[in-house]
């Protein structure tokens, strides 16, 4: 047992001065009293009987003493706040799932105020110095930390919905299961939630954990809504189109219809419908690729809004934008400017332009500002191709990628190198603008057949889809989820995860429309039954009862 | 002001004691001390408490005692945390979180400070620890910060996500970061990198692992082990700072195969030891799967696998290839089998499939392939990487042609003339280099000219211009002058042109001309007169291969073809010793000495075509043997010999022949015969499992399985579709936990292996990605954040206020009570 208001010593002292106080009390000479006696002759007596006229007495009534010491006494520990002991004891660590999918509406409330109320039944019955209450939602937070008080959980939790965000009870519990309980001390971690724990991380708990999980009613059955929206490259290889896939979930049962809209307009989706049991996909093809924020809104038939959870009715995604490339073609030499522009005109990609100013990548020669594609001599250029990268980038890296990301893996090396009488090297240097520059001997058809390889309108078309920086295409976006890697496309580094001021996705979980019901069973809570009073409560009630009998005794004449 | 326990306040009801009933007291003074004692007692008990909100400070210090930071640096970490803690303000709140610590002296306990450990199970989980810190922190706190004292060494996916989340609550909440940088255990030796170069290997090829070494100094062996022993080690290694090797082997089995580099010091001291040991899984992949197509070399199929060794998978292919056959293959090989035995079909879905990258095409062999082969038009020679140089011989052929005039007597007057035009023009037709002869049979023969080079064309136009019709017609015997004359011309075309009236003879003509016929000679016929038909020259022209003309008179001579005959597809196969020259680069050769390779026996004479690469080529022609390209995304090679055949004998006892054809055939194959890219990544809360369909394959589903050792039934994923070519698996994967996988199509047996290694543990730490310590201020004593709006909401107890105003009140009740009054009472 511990005081929370005081320190041990100054009870102590509060005690002895309590007691101090109450003895001086006890002393004083309380009455003067007047005695009638029969006969003078009991004068004597009666002044033996009260013969000390002065302020204090000696000690009598030490059971009165007592009596009132003991309610003193009480008050003061109540003052003191005497608690039992905070460390001792099995843990507890409640978790409130704060996912999307807890926004479902059910009937009059929803799926979240359900969980709320078992958390607060739950947290009566738990000893407050060892519960503590984790908010699940987008990021796990404390809301209730060991020791506070459970009246906070409503002010702390007033307001709040759940976050639009997948589910991170699971990790919560894997997070707080990797952290020391304290020495000796069990751990029961209870769930408010339908969230599944992955047997492994049942396994990773300790002999002395368990995880229970509230019951809430009724169980959660799979809902409506658009549980995918993502994009590919198209299959029909064209420029400047996406192919698109959306999938749905009960929108199956007939009553629901996907709407399009790309920036605001309406967008006639046509494409492949695929129903798999309670799934909906739709491939639609060649989108255009503008860069337009493409919406897709569960519709219902009826007016009857996406069966109790409304978050996942809409789903957005920025779609990639890919313009023409605009070339300039310029200062060619002729032995190969021919093939060159024969090349670039049959590419989609490109459009050829007049002028370096208008275009993204200059062809031929140097424009400032500009990328551009250069074709020096070997006398000015001690590497047969030299690729100007961003700063940013590390020279060895930005070699390594760009023998994939330019085609140089295609090309014959060791062909055009016996062809000119010299070895080929690949070089790459940090520079302001990109730039891809290539030995000119290289591009005459009458010293290599570079010309007339396959590898050539690869590395032409690659170099100026590189030099452009036409973005790469980010499968899809979802909340909570970090920005997907893809063949081409390694993770962005940390830096850029961190500072990324990308669009807020809109895409949920797909467990938020339909629920995973598979996982670990668990068992239901049974509390410690620590009750909703405290120690201090007791005493002070002990105090009421102890005033009320000293009070009695006193009117009965039994306290001095 | 509320009451947390408000059903106390029933209670109050003892606060009317002093005024009812039986206890009720005349003395008002009195009644209401007690009665306000009780009511305080009852408020108290009832728990009154105001909102407040908490302004308090709050700050979390992370310090990283795991077994890098060394013991001086830990020192000095808890000294750090100490004074810290000493000179906090009284506004300010501390949390201590402690990664690690095993071994370690205690960290002193300091009062109203919160202590939190993170247990690291023996690896580094700081952006855990991170994590662990943030949740310290109330909701709401207006002045926060999160202190970290490290070496900035963490096996938690250092440069990843995990951080990532992390730092991004920290922004979203205004959660100051510090870093404080301790020392790591310097010098200390420790392999801190095994990497797979390429990923994955496959059974039967070179597997190169990077192996990264920091150290002080030392000079070490490093050893590769696998489950059967040692594999490969390299001895003598100095290792300052940062150092990378390469080991290398080939494994012999597919599956997960357990790997580990052990370092041992030959020279110099470790100042920690016992981290020697680095442990990795490799993705040993299934062989490459071959699909063979052979006809003239018996056995062609097991002597090739033989060959190239257990990195190949050989399927002999029997009777005609279908369609389906493809499916599991990676690379076709066409080994010396005509065109007639691949149907054309076939032939067109190859091309097709080569063209999307799905599978890679070898042709080789000798009499049987490329143009000997029949291929000419047909769909495989387009993606040829050689030329079939029959074609281009068509164009200037050296030709020996003989001429066989009737001059007998019913050649008189104007048709022996005639004939002598129709041979004029056919002779003005040759080159300098063609060579020319002249018989004349008129009852005997004779030859006129003898075979010579047609630029003599002034004795070749005397000796026409002598002969004169007379005597009789035969012919037999003027033809097999012409057939012994021509069989010791070396010339391309050999060709006999017959100018008769048509008289008709009996005689073995046929088996004369067939002979010709097949050495190369063939025979043309020509009718001079005005009769339009012979059926016995159109007989000779027919079994000699050759063609009929007619010449009625000088006024329709025709246009004698000496150089398109009908049998002009020779055969291009050249026997003999031939002398070769290496040109691919190491990608080809590897560790093959390629001066050292040996004289072919015999090869296929094609030319290589524009753009493509020739390995191997003859020496003195320059004609490619192994030459190879890209065709759409796949890859087609040729070998103009045969692999196990003839031309390759003289390599049989060549060394490097084996790993020769194995690079080409490797090479050759289609890297991207799967219908799906897999990939296998950490993800925050596990592993991210991500299956990308390739264009060629619409419609194909990815299908994987977690291999579980020990499960009676596989562990079957599930893979949602996100995107029209996309499909994930999350997997709920605990840090220090491995997993392995086995991935491909759905409707296909192959699998591939991908795996994770467990962070923590046997997992070495690594340096922490610099724009982590680069989003954190710099020291521990900085003031970490601007205030914020709001706080955190807390509540003050008033309790202890009520009880002590409960007891004051009771102290009154009794010295008023107790006082002494001048009050008379009558003692009873």
């Amino acid at each position: 047992m511990t005081f929370t208001a005081l320190s041990g010593t100054a009870l102590l002292g509060g005690l002895v001065a309590t007691a101090a106080v109450l003895y001086a009390l006890q002393r004083l000479r309380v009455r003067h009293e007047s005695r009638t006696v029969v006969t003078s002759l009991f004068w004597r007596e009666a002044t033996e009987e009260t013969r000390a006229r002065s302020l204090f007495e000696r000690f009598r009534h030490p059971l009165a003493y007592a009596m009132a010491l003991l309610c003193a006494g009480l008050m003061l520990l109540g003052v003191g706040r005497l608690d039992s002991e905070r460390e001792e004891g099995l843990r507890h660590v409640l978790l409130l799932d704060a996912s999307a999918g807890m926004a479902r509406a059910l009937g009059e409330t929803t799926r979240f105020e359900q969980a709320q109320a078992a958390l607060a039944a739950e947290l009566e019955q738990s000893p407050r110095d060892r519960t503590e209450v984790l908010w699940c939602g987008e990021h796990v937070r404390t809301i209730l930390a060991p020791g506070e008080d459970r009246a906070l959980l409503g002010p702390r939790l007033a307001g709040r919905t759940p976050d639009l965000a997948p589910g991170t009870l699971d990790r919560a519990l894997r997070s707080r299961a990797s952290m020391g309980g304290g020495e000796g001390a069990g751990r029961r971690f209870v769930l408010f939630g339908d969230a599944p724990v992955p047997p492994s991380t049942l396994a990773a708990l300790g002999a002395d954990e368990r995880v229970e999980r509230a019951a809430l009613d009724p169980p959660v059955d799979s809902g409506v809504g658009i549980t995918a929206l993502g994009v590919s490259e198209p299959a029909s290889g064209r420029w400047g189109v996406v192919d698109l896939f959306i999938e749905d979930r009960g929108g199956s049962r007939g009553f629901f219809d996907l709407a399009l809209t790309l920036d605001g307009e309406p967008f006639e989706r046509g494409g492949v419908i695929d129903t798999d049991g309670d799934r909906r996909s739709f491939r639609i093809s060649d989108v255009p690729a503008a860069g337009a924020l493409l919406e897709v809104r569960l519709n219902a038939a009826g007016g009857a809004a996406g069966a109790g959870l409304s978050a996942d009715d809409v789903a957005s995604i920025r779609l990639p934008s890919r313009p023409p490339i605009r070339v300039d073609v310029d200062g060619l030499a002729p032995a190969f400017g021919d093939a060159v522009r024969a090349v670039l005109t049959a590419d989609a990609a490109v459009e050829l332009v007049e002028g370096a100013g208008e275009a993204d990548v200059v062809v031929g020669g140097a424009a400032a500002g500009r990328p551009s594609l250069r074709f020096p001599s070997s006398a000015d250029q001690e590497e047969a191709i030299l690729i100007g990268h961003d700063r940013a980038v590390d020279s060895s890296a930005a070699l390594a990628s760009a023998v994939g990301e330019l085609g140089l893996d295609r090309v014959d090396a060791s062909a055009l190198a016996e062809s000119l009488g010299r070895p080929l090297a690949v070089g790459a240097l940090p520079s302001d603008r990109r730039s891809v520059a290539i030995w000119s001997e290289l591009m005459d058809p009458a010293r290599t057949s570079f010309l007339e390889s396959r590898a050539f309108p690869v590395l032409l078309g690659r170099s100026i889809r590189w030099l452009a920086q036409a973005p790469g295409l980010t499968p899809y976006r979802a909340i909570g989820r970090l920005e997907p890697t893809t063949l081409e496309r390694a993770r962005p580094p940390l830096a850029a995860m961190i500072t990324s001021d990308l669009e807020a996705a809109s895409l949920l979980d797909p467990t938020t429309t339909a629920p995973v019901t598979a996982g670990a069973p668990l068992a239901v809570p049974s509390p410690e039954g620590a009750g909703p009073w405290r120690l201090y409560t007791w005493v002070l009630l002990l105090a009421l009862a102890a005033l009320s009998a000293e009070w009695a005794l006193f009117q009965r004449g039994r306290m001095p | 002001m509320q009451f947390l326990q408000p059903t106390l306040l029933v209670l109050a009801v003892a606060a009317l004691l002093p005024w009812v009933g039986p206890l009720r007291t005349s003395d008002r003074t009195h009644a209401v001390l007690r009665s306000l004692a009780l009511l305080l007692v009852v408020f108290a008990a009832a728990r009154p408490v105001s909102r407040v909100v908490d302004a308090r400070a709050h700050r979390v210090l992370v310090i990283d005692r795991t077994e890098s930071v060394t013991a001086e640096a830990d020192g000095a970490a808890r000294e750090l945390v100490a004074a810290a803690i000493a000179g906090r303000r009284p506004d300010e709140s501390y949390t201590v979180v402690e990664l690690g610590g095993d071994g370690r002296p205690a960290l002193e306990a300091f009062e109203d400070v919160e202590r939190r450990t993170v247990m690291g199970s023996g690896g580094s989980p700081l952006g855990r620890a991170l994590e662990a810190a943030l949740r310290e922190i109330p909701e709401g706190a207006r002045d926060a910060s999160v202190t970290v004292l490290s070496d900035g060494l963490a096996t938690d996916d250092p440069g990843g996500a995990h951080w990532a989340r992390a730092l991004a609550d920290a922004a979203a909440r205004g959660v100051g970061l510090e870093w404080t940088a301790l020392d790591g255990a310097s010098g200390d030796l420790c392999p801190v990198g095994l990497d797979v170069v390429g990923g994955a290997g496959r059974v039967g090829q070179q597997v190169n692992l990077d192996v990264t070494l920091l150290g002080g100094g030392q000079v070490v062996t490093c050893a590769l082990i696998g489950p059967d022993g040692e594999l490969d080690r390299a001895e003598g290694v100095a290792v300052n700072g940062r150092t990378r090797l390469r080991l290398g082997f080939e494994p012999e089995v597919a599956g997960f195969m357990d790997l580990a580099v052990e370092v041992t010091v030959t020279d110099g001291a470790d100042p920690v030891g016992g981290d020697l040991r680095m442990e990795r899984t490799l993705c040993v992949q299934d062989p490459t799967r071959v699909l063979y197509l052979g006809d003239r070399v018996a056995g062609g199929g097991e002597a090739l696998a033989d060959l190239v060794g257990g990195g190949f998978q050989v399927d002999v292919a029997d009777g005609m290839p279908t369609a389906e056959s493809l499916d599991r293959a990676e690379l076709v090989v066409l080994d010396d089998r005509p065109a007639t035995a691949v149907p054309e079909a076939w032939q067109e879905e190859l091309v097709q499939r080569v063209s999307a990258g799905s599978v890679g095409l070898l042709a080789a062999g000798g009499d049987a392939a490329f143009g000997p082969g029949g291929f000419h038009d047909q769909p495989l020679e387009e993606i040829l990487p050689v030329e079939f140089v029959q074609k281009e011989e068509k164009r200037d052929p050296s030709t020996t042609l003989v001429v066989i005039i009737d001059t007998s007597g019913s050649m008189g007057g104007n048709r022996v003339q005639l004939a002598k035009e129709v041979a004029r023009l056919s002779i003005r037709r040759l080159l300098p280099h063609d060579k020319v002869g002249l018989v004349e049979f008129y009852g005997a023969k004779r030859w006129a000219v003898p075979i010579q080079p047609a630029s003599n064309s002034i004795e070749i136009e005397r000796a026409l211009n002598r002969l004169d019709a007379g005597g009789g017609t035969v012919i037999l015997p003027a033809i097999e002058e012409a057939y012994y004359g021509l069989k010791n011309v070396r010339t391309r075309f050999k060709h006999v042109m017959i100018l008769t009236d048509g008289g008709v003879e009996t005689g073995a003509f046929e088996p004369l001309l067939r002979r010709m016929a097949q050495e190369g000679m063939n025979v043309s016929t020509v009718l001079i007169g005005s009769d339009a038909h012979s059926e016995f020259l159109v007989g000779l022209a027919n079994w000699g291969q050759g063609r009929f003309y007619s010449v009625p008179n000088r006024f329709n001579l025709p246009e004698i073809l000496l150089k398109q005959p009908a049998s002009a597809k020779l055969p291009a196969y050249r026997p003999g010793v031939v002398q070769v020259r290496a040109r691919g680069g190491a990608a080809w050769w590897g560790d093959v000495d390629p001066e050292l390779t040996p004289p072919l026996g015999g090869y296929v004479e094609t030319r290589a075509r524009p753009g493509a690469e020739r390995v191997l080529e003859t020496a003195d022609e320059g004609h490619p043997v192994l030459a190879s390209w890209r065709y759409g995304l796949g890859r087609v090679s040729a070998l103009t010999t045969e692999p196990t055949g003839p031309g390759t004998e003289p390599w049989q006892g060549w060394d490097g022949y084996g790993e020769l054809m194995a690079r080409a055939l490797a090479r050759t194959a289609s890297d991207t015969a799967s219908p799906f890219a897999f990939r296998l990544d950490r993800d925050p809360d596990g592993a991210l499992l991500v299956a990308e369909r390739r264009a060629a394959a619409v419609g194909a589903r990815p299908a994987a399985e977690r291999v579980v050792e020990g499960a009676d039934e596989p562990d079957r994923l599930a893979f949602e579709q996100v995107a029209p070519d996309r499909f994930e698996v999350r997997l709920p994967v605990r840090q220090d936990e491995g997993l392995r996988v086995l991935a491909g199509a759905a409707d296909r047996p192959a699998r591939e292996r991908l795996a994770l290694d467990a962070l923590g543990g046997g997992v070495r730490e690594l340096q922490v990605d610099p724009a982590v310590a680069g989003r954190f201020g710099a020291a521990l004593a900085a003031s970490p954040t601007a205030e914020r709006e709001g706080g955190v909401i807390a509540l003050k107890e008033l309790s202890p206020w009520f009880a002590f105003l409960a007891l004051l009140a009771y102290l009154l009740d009794i010295a008023y009570r107790r006082w002494p009054r001048g009050e008379t009472r009558r003692s009873s």
